[in-house]
């Protein structure tokens, strides 16, 4: 039993520009966090989520590797983080009279089967330190737009 | 009669960053104006009422059901419970009906005392209670509390409506220079 997380918005962009901003590493730090990311099918890439002393929350390090990478249309890469393993996050721009519509997906969530025993092996890579890190990772970010 | 002896009585205390308490019983504080520490006692629930009472360091009182006081340890409990496929075997059983232990047994090759481990697993995360029904005890399983589970992708939900939000951001900044 897997979840996905999808969501669609309107970009009064053009394909090509909305795409800069998805498959750029300055940009992706920009709107997401430090990263070494190319726009080649294989790259492996880390984003490192930066400490946040105020919400106890030390960083986090998320594994990644481009597994489409079809420009202006299409990226999608794995994300590994914590005690989330085999899920996958997904770009798909298609244009549209008033720009670029995007239909985001981050599928693989297994509810039922929490990746065997591998989740729970280390404190490291627990998943309550993957459910006690998501919301500081989201006040960390609530912290710095504001 | 329910009968949970594994969760009477038992107070924990956690220290939990103050802006995760404001969210927790945000819904509850329409009359207080402000959270001024982060210590949450959590007393678990009274078997009958399905109601846990909680406060924070005597300034405020709260009573709301146990399954919205969620942590990181019993959210860990509740993700442990159902990494067993035995055990994700057994909340099925339950859904159907509350069933005995021999009842819950009768499905599987394993033997009995190895289902009652399970169940305690189960009991421990708070998942399922024992009823007492004359001479045996069933088990009554409760889904609502899977909730840390919906949790869970919420949280991711949240983090992708920020960042889908900074990337409209930065494509408008981009745009303008």
């Amino acid at each position: 039993m897997t979840k996905t997380i999808r969501r669609e918005i309107l970009i009064p962009q053009p394909r090509e520009q909305v795409w800069r901003g998805i498959a750029d590493s300055t940009a992706l730090a920009d709107w997401m966090f430090p990263n070494d990311f190319e726009p080649r099918v294989g790259h492996h890439f880390t984003f490192q989520v930066p400490p946040n002393p105020k919400v106890n929350f030390d960083g986090l390090t998320v594994r990644c590797e481009v597994l489409e990478c079809d420009p202006p249309t299409r990226l999608a890469f794995s994300w590994e983080a914590a005690g989330l393993v085999g899920t996958q996050v997904s770009f798909q721009l298609e244009p549209n009279a008033e720009g670029t519509r995007l239909l985001f997906e981050h599928s693989g969530f297994d509810v039922s089967q929490p990746h065997g025993n591998q989740a729970f092996k280390g404190a490291e890579y627990g998943w309550a330190k993957m459910l006690g890190q998501l919301p500081a990772v989201v006040t960390n970010l609530r912290s710095i737009t504001s | 009669m329910i009968c949970d002896k594994n969760r009477q009585a038992s107070k924990k205390s956690y220290n939990i960053p103050l802006a995760t308490v404001k969210t927790l019983i945000s819904p509850l504080l329409k009359q207080a104006t402000e959270v001024e520490s982060h210590t949450l006692n959590v007393y678990y629930p009274a078997p009958k009422s399905q109601m846990s009472k909680a406060y924070l360091t005597g300034k405020l009182f709260l009573t709301y059901s146990s399954h919205m006081v969620t942590t990181p340890d019993h959210e860990q409990e509740v993700f442990e419970a159902i990494s067993h496929p035995a055990r994700r075997r057994i909340l099925d059983l339950l859904l159907e009906a509350d069933r005995s232990v021999n009842a819950i047994a009768g499905h599987f090759v394993m033997t009995r005392p190895a289902v009652s481990q399970h169940l305690r697993v189960l009991l421990d995360a708070g998942l399922v209670t024992e009823q007492r029904h004359g001479r045996e005890r069933r088990y009554h399983f409760f889904p609502e509390r899977l909730d840390p589970v919906r949790d869970w992708i919420a949280h991711y939900e949240r983090f992708w409506d920020d960042h889908l939000e900074r990337l409209q951001k930065h494509l408008s900044k981009r745009s303008k220079e």
